[in-house]
């Protein structure tokens, strides 16, 4: 009991002198944390992909890449198909992949959720546009002209199709429901262009590069349909990796990237399967249009709901 | 007392090691924060370097390799031959100039690498210092198309490195700015810590130093109580003693007294005889003030209510007041001539006016003036003032509210009981009356008391009462004393007045007596205290025997007050001891003469 007295007693005395060595060692920690560089050969590097097409043409077309990094970075590197976006976002979000390439709403929503951060995307990844098309026969010029007409938007989650194009309009002041008369959801960017033709709506709007394909298959003629505006560029893919990722294994994948070069003929035909011209760094600063947007949708989601 | 101090200081102790652990982290965190200062200033130099000094790199980059393509473009450096075209390009000028200075570039951007050991733009640097080789190489071999895919190469890597730069640049703004938000939470959190510290130190010292001075006052009242409660068993032990004295020299001074009178009657006209028995009654006269003193000190005595002339009262204590108070003090007295009587105990005001002028005299101990006035006043009812004021020191607040308590006293210990103004109260209250207080330190004491006036007009007031011839008579008187020198004093003296006396020593023979002389007793004289049987039960028994006999208690002690106030109550005359013969047979005199 007295023996019991006494401890209690040192206790109480070096309390002070406890709270005073944790605070210490607290701040210190706080001070000199995040400086760090290892060495040492990290772990099996696991990478997933957005599923947006079926699993044996997802693994076609990264297999390549796949070989690429490995050769390159000497890392051991595995690819990853998931099952769906989410399943995508909620294998990142539990660190069961350490690097993924996301669509620009799906980066976002890793960013926040997981705090993923952009590693290297595509030329193309970061001047996506959408296009603002009408029939030929109209003699309006802007998207502003067309006030009190029927309109027309892709997939409601389509990034290119509705999200960022709303984006821009309400950025430019313009409130769809109440700016138009109507406006529709397509089921598809083709679809979109075909009400447009069809004089089902005055004013749409699509994905350009989908727009270029179908002018290049013929299905819409320039006499049919015509660009009113285009948007601003906007990133839509990316290459993200943890942010708790060891800085030499983010720099050796990145510079593996950075180095495909489409003058050499080994690479061109990897840059060519992937869809580029060539890589850059992706920066946090790129997805800020993407990010309001996407916090605009999901507010406006949220009070469709209530 | 020691305990609580050691535990005191302990917590004390403690408190303030916490207060200086507090202290001292607060000095860690704010050296800590200083070096983070560093820190963050240096990131953001850096920050800024990636983002201008980078973008400007660049943009210099690009401007030459335009310059080099305008070079290229130029058609009359390769409108001749391969070799002419390459000449063209190999002497002119500016294809050097424009290489050179690409390598200038190129060359700060690598001490720009080199000055902060960033591992991040390493591959990236080698690759443009590679392809500017393969652009040199070809612009001086006069490779056209070789040269111009060179430049779109090195445009690349040159565009990757900027973007990488501002990837750089953000996060060390990220970085300097998460940094500063630690920094200053971590601030904000040693402030909080800090005032809270302070704040729980300060709040627990406070409450902890109020509780010891609630204790120290808690046990200074438990003192004080146990010292009055001393003081007072020491007067209470000292009355008894007094009384008990008192008590009995009052039975002997009544003999002295007796026997003194008796002779002088005998004396006849031998004057040496009569002037030396005058002698010993004056002596035994003072002897029996001496003990009504006595007594009045140990107990307070019956009321003996008179209606009396206050001034003439005062008139009376005058010289005595006089006498106290000494010659430094300068008394005045002033009455008022149409004073209204009042109702009250004139031995009691005797020691309500002395008290007073005592405390007046201990108040002025360089001299000064007593005033001692009376006057009549209608203030919702009439009565009478007597106010008395005198020049000295005064009492300050805290002392006036207490001056009333009884054992509250301002004289030194041993000098005053701490009774004199209780009593003053005691006795003005008993009286109906009213008393108060005004003083201020400096400006003297003014104590004014009210009397209420009496409807009844004043008696006389006889101090000292006048000598009277002693009544005599023939009846019966059965004196019942247990002293045997007062029973036969008054044997003696009541037979040689005429009586018939007879004499028993205790109330069983005074009984007796009463049986034997069957209805033939006119008076009976007895004393209150007696072994056995008091008086007052030996005069309720002795009525009933012969109850025609008239009764008069004699008393020389204080204890006989319940005694005596029965006694009121059976409409007895109490005789107060010491007394003369004279007094007893005038009192036995009115009694036959009222029955």
């Amino acid at each position: 009991m007295k023996a019991n007295l006494m401890d209690y007693r040192n206790r109480a005395r070096t309390g002070p002198l406890w709270s005073l060595i944790t605070v210490v060692v607290l701040s210190a920690t706080i001070l000199a944390c995040g400086d760090g560089f290892e060495n040492g050969k990290p772990g099996l590097i696991r990478i997933g992909v957005l599923p947006d097409q079926s699993r044996q043409s997802l693994i076609s077309e990264y297999s390549p890449l796949i070989r690429y990094l490995i050769e390159t970075t000497s890392l051991d590197i595995e690819l990853v198909i998931p099952d769906g976006y989410q399943q995508l976002l909620d294998d990142f979000h539990s660190g069961r992949l350490d690097m993924a390439n996301f669509g620009g709403l799906t980066f976002t929503q890793a960013e926040s959720r997981s705090g993923a951060e952009p590693l290297i995307m595509r030329d193309v990844d970061l001047r996506f546009t959408s296009c603002f098309i009408t029939r030929s026969s109209s003699d309006r010029r802007s998207v502003s002209q067309f006030e009190g007409r029927d309109f027309a938007f892709g997939p409601r989650l389509s990034t290119s199709g509705h999200l960022m194009p709303r984006h821009f309009l309400t950025k430019a002041g313009i409130d769809p429901e109440r700016f138009f008369s109507s406006v529709h959801y397509s089921a598809g960017h083709d679809e979109t262009t075909f009400w447009v033709r069809d004089g089902r709506v005055a004013l749409g709007v699509t994905n350009c590069v989908i727009l270029g394909s179908l002018f290049a298959a013929r299905q819409v003629t320039e006499n049919d349909v015509r660009i009113v505006e285009t948007t601003p560029a906007y990133p839509n893919y990316v290459w993200a990796v943890q942010e708790s990722m060891r800085p030499s294994v983010k720099i050796l994948l990145r510079d593996a990237f950075l180095a495909l070069d489409a003058r050499n003929p080994e690479h061109r035909s990897l840059l060519q399967h992937l869809g580029a011209g060539e890589y850059m760094p992706a920066r946090r600063g790129d997805f800020e249009d993407v990010r309001i947007a996407a916090a605009t949708q999901s507010s406006l989601e949220a009070s469709d709901r209530k | 007392m020691t305990g609580r101090e050691a535990k005191s200081s302990y917590v004390f102790r403690y408190f303030y090691l916490m207060m200086a652990a507090v202290m001292i982290v607060a000095a860690a965190v704010i050296v800590g924060l200083f070096f983070t200062r560093e820190v963050v200033r240096e990131a953001q130099e850096r920050a800024n370097l990636y983002n201008l000094g980078s973008a400007a790199l660049a943009t210099d980059f690009g401007r030459e390799n335009q310059s080099i393509l305008d070079l290229l473009d130029r058609p009359a450096a390769f409108s001749g031959t391969g070799t002419d075209a390459g000449d063209a390009i190999r002497s002119g000028p500016d294809a050097r100039g424009i290489l050179s200075m690409l390598s200038t570039i190129l060359t700060q951007l690598q001490e720009l690498q080199n000055r902060y050991q960033d591992p991040q733009f390493v591959a990236t640097l080698d690759r443009i210092a590679k392809r500017l080789e393969v652009v040199s190489a070809a612009v001086n071999e006069g490779r056209e198309e070789a040269a111009r895919d060179a430049i779109s190469g090195l445009d690349l890597a040159i565009r990757q490195f900027y973007r990488q730069h501002l990837v750089a640049a953000d996060e060390a703004y990220a970085k300097t700015e998460s940094a500063a938000t630690r920094a200053l939470s971590l601030l904000g959190a040693v402030v909080i810590l800090v005032a809270a510290a302070f704040l729980v130190t300060w709040t627990v010292t406070r409450r902890l130093r109020s509780s010891m001075a609630r204790q120290e006052a808690a046990e200074a009242a438990l003192a004080e109580s146990r010292d009055r409660m001393h003081r007072m068993q020491k007067l209470e032990a000292l009355g008894l003693l007094v009384g008990g004295v008192a008590h009995e020299f009052n039975n002997l001074l009544t003999a002295i007294l007796g026997q003194a009178e008796l002779m002088l009657g005998k004396s006849g006209g031998d004057e040496r005889l009569s002037g030396g028995l005058t002698e010993i009654r004056r002596a035994g006269q003072q002897a029996a003030a001496l003990t009504r003193q006595l007594l009045a000190f140990s107990r307070p005595q019956p009321l003996d209510t008179r209606v009396v002339d206050l001034g003439d009262l005062i008139g009376e204590f005058e010289g005595m007041v006089r006498t106290m108070i000494g010659e430094d003090i300068q008394l005045t007295v002033e009455c008022a001539d149409d004073l209204d009587p009042v109702e009250l105990d004139p031995g009691q005001m005797q020691q309500v006016i002395l008290n007073l002028a005592m405390n007046a005299r201990d108040a002025m101990p360089e001299g000064g003036q007593l005033r001692i006035t009376t006057a009549n006043r209608e203030s919702g009812r009439r009565c009478v003032v007597l106010t008395v004021a005198d020049s000295g020191v005064g009492m300050d607040e805290a002392t006036l509210s207490r001056a009333f308590e009884p054992f509250f006293t301002t004289k030194p210990m041993g000098r005053g009981t701490g009774l004199g103004l209780s009593t003053v109260h005691g006795i003005i209250t008993a009286a109906k009356g009213r008393i108060r207080i005004d003083s201020r330190p400096g400006s003297g004491t003014n104590v004014e008391i009210e009397l209420p006036s009496s409807p009844r007009p004043a008696d006389a007031i006889t101090l000292v009462p006048p000598p009277l011839e002693a009544v005599g008579g023939s009846e019966t008187v059965l004196v019942v004393e247990d002293e045997d020198q007062i029973r036969a004093f008054l044997k003696q003296g009541l037979g040689g007045l005429g009586y018939r006396v007879l004499t028993a020593a205790d109330a069983k023979s005074g009984l007796e007596q009463c049986r034997a002389e069957h209805l033939m007793i006119d008076v009976i004289v007895c004393d209150v205290v007696m072994p056995g049987v008091n008086g007052v039960e030996f005069l309720e028994q002795a009525r009933r025997l012969q109850p025609r006999a008239a009764a008069i208690l004699m008393s020389g002690y204080a204890d006989d007050v319940i005694q005596s106030n029965s006694a009121g109550e059976m409409d007895v005359p109490l005789v107060r001891k010491p007394f003369e013969l004279f007094t007893l047979a005038r009192l036995i005199r009115e009694r036959l003469e009222q029955s």
